[in-house]
């Protein structure tokens, strides 16, 4: 296996005995409990606040999603924006749909195509169970065809990455243009409600905050329950010697294919719950450096622990949040940056500090 | 003894270069038989063609007369019993000895969903530690495979074959780089795999090592079948002598 592969595919790092994921589960749990309840009673942290830590608890989830395929299975991904680019366009269609039909004012993509009503598609849009199931199988259609075709040719590694990166970066084309009722390179905005609930209300901010960190409890939870059975070892077994797993007569391209779409539809749910919350949606989540930054989030905080990307992501996203509103500009030096000291002294990423500090006191080196 | 493979007529052509030229060969149950030869002379890429790895220009290859594993894909193969362990120890080091062969429980009569969701019952739990036996190595279940030895991670493998309990097993090199000492319990391991209803195939370099375990020696020299037969017989070949064993 070449040096590239072994950046890109990651560590050999043993099953996950008594992984720390199902205890941060448990806390998240808690704290999205904590959440709800202060939405309800009208307490704690003002909106912003609960809409950022709503809106981190989702990148989180995406990032959870990633390891997954990546950790565990040894399959990076550079496109998983693309899954959760489809979740969010679908519940902002959804949005879009009601507010249509209960103020009749069009959005703005259908006044400046000078249409009077809504794409075909939208049909049954203004369900919200619907748009939710829509979400799984879309999300999963788009996956398995990804994945069906890179599997069974045995594309891998490097190879795939960048077959994911294309496909992303061919979906934010096709968003970008203005006849496809997406909404262009404006997006979607101007969303009044989820559920009969104003996105205005505090409650309502909570509320998704609250459904987002839930969603990133049961994400890692679920997760850590999957890697540590019978399926997470054929995970690792693939990322470790795919062809000793085909030989031993299991036909990986079905266990590969399972992992993807799971990971996928994670993705998927992870947009959509960001959405309503940030409000907007446009081909920029699309964007390949996007994707990027996703398996950046993994990196940073550590493959195949699943807490490693939680904590990647919910760092990175805190950091790019306080550091854009001070310094927009310097953020892609400081994320380059990041990526540096990591790839450079902790390969395994930040969970791994420890043992770092712990083998340099041993050589004796300060 | 009744045949357990027909390597029949196979070709392996890569352009113009013929790994494996018109080869046929009989392999029987009860023995173990070993495949000696030259670098080159298409002892691996046999293995690959058996195993699925590779796909024969052109011929076949049965199993059990009935079966012809060149129309089969490689995890197919296996399922129809045919084991292989790789030249390079090939575990799966992130998992405990006990993970390793627990993956090794691939049963045909399971689809690939029943698989990812199968939990070992207690039969089979007893024969991850009975292999572990078999191997040496009671009592070092729950060590990662990743911190064996390389002899070690050779029989490892080997129990990983050894768990699916397959009828024609075929080991690629199995001695190579071990010590002395390693390779004599290679041999009790290799002799006690041997099982009337088994056919082993070795390919090794190590003649002292083929001399204590094969029934029957075949050498091959590019891509074709140079001689069979007992081993004094073999050594003793002027053919052989020439292309192998040197002067």
């Amino acid at each position: 296996m070449s040096g590239l592969d072994d950046v890109l595919i990651g560590p050999r790092r043993p099953a996950p005995r008594r992984g720390t994921a199902p205890m941060v589960a448990a806390v998240l749990a808690l704290l999205g409990v904590g959440v709800l309840a202060a939405g309800a009673g009208g307490a704690g942290p003002s909106a912003y606040v609960l809409n950022l830590i709503g809106q981190i608890a989702t990148f989180g989830m995406l990032a959870v999603a990633l390891d997954l395929i990546w950790g565990f299975a040894g399959v990076l991904s550079l496109g998983h924006g693309l899954f959760f680019a489809i979740g969010g366009y679908l519940v902002a269609m959804h949005m879009v749909k009601v507010t249509f039909l209960a103020t009749g004012t069009p959005p703005d993509f259908m006044l400046f195509m000078g249409w009077d009503r809504l794409p075909f598609y939208y049909a049954g849009l203004e369900s919200f169970a619907y748009t939710s199931v829509l979400v799984v199988v879309v999300a999963g259609l788009a996956a398995f065809a990804i994945g069906y075709t890179a599997f069974r040719s045995r594309v891998a590694g490097v190879y795939f990455a960048i077959i994911t990166q294309a496909f992303v970066y061919v979906a934010m084309l096709l968003m970008f243009r203005n006849d496809t009722g997406f909404g262009g390179n404006n997006g979607m905005t101007g969303f009044t409600e989820i559920l009969g609930q104003p996105l205005a209300d505090r409650r309502t901010v909570a509320w998704l905050s609250g459904a987002s960190i839930l969603a990133a409890a049961l994400t890692l939870g679920g997760s850590a329950l999957l890697t540590g059975s019978r399926f997470g070892h054929m995970l690792i077994a693939i990322r470790d010697d795919e062809a000793r797993l085909r030989f031993l007569g299991h036909d990986t391209l079905w266990i590969k294919l399972t992992v993807w779409c799971l990971s996928a539809v994670l993705a998927a749910i992870a947009g959509m719950l960001y959405v309503p919350q940030v409000g907007i949606i446009n081909p920029r989540v699309l964007a390949p450096d996007l994707s990027i930054e996703i398996a950046v989030w993994v990196a940073i905080g550590g493959r195949g622990t699943l807490t490693g990307a939680f904590l990647g992501a919910v760092l990175v996203s805190a950091l790019k949040f306080l550091l854009t509103a001070v310094a927009p500009d310097l953020w892609p030096f400081i994320l380059s940056g990041l990526v540096l000291v990591v790839v450079v002294l902790l390969p395994n990423g930040l969970l791994d500090i420890r043992a770092v500090l712990a083998s340099r006191q041993r050589r004796g080196t300060p | 003894m009744s045949e357990a493979l027909l390597i029949d007529d196979v070709t392996v052509a890569f352009g113009s270069l013929r790994a494996v030229d018109g080869l046929t060969l009989r392999i029987e149950y009860g023995a173990v038989r070993a495949i000696i030869g030259p670098n080159g002379a298409g002892k691996t890429t046999l293995l690959d063609v058996i195993t699925g790895k590779t796909r024969a220009t052109s011929g076949r290859v049965v199993l059990d007369r009935t079966t012809d594993l060149t129309r089969l894909g490689e995890a197919a193969i296996s399922l129809a019993g045919v084991g292989r362990k790789f030249q390079k120890p090939s575990v799966f080091e992130a998992l405990t000895l006990r993970q390793n062969l627990a993956l090794a429980l691939r049963s045909p009569a399971r689809g690939a969903l029943a698989e990812m969701l199968h939990r070992p019952g207690r039969d089979e739990l007893d024969r991850i530690e009975r292999v572990l036996e078999i191997i040496g190595m009671a009592g070092s279940g729950e060590k990662l495979a990743g911190i064996l030895s390389h002899g070690q991670k050779q029989w490892l493998e080997i129990g990983m074959l050894l768990m699916r309990e397959p009828r024609v097993l075929l080991l690629d090199e199995p001695v190579a780089g071990m010590s002395d000492e390693e390779t004599s319990r290679t041999v009790e391991l290799v002799l006690a795999l041997r099982a009337p209803d088994r056919a082993v195939v070795v390919i090794e370099h190590d003649m002292d090592f083929v001399e204590r375990i094969a029934d029957l020696v075949t050498v091959l020299d590019q891509g074709r079948l140079l001689v069979e037969g007992g081993m004094s017989a073999v050594k003793s070949d002027p053919r052989v002598v020439d292309v192998y064993l040197g002067r």
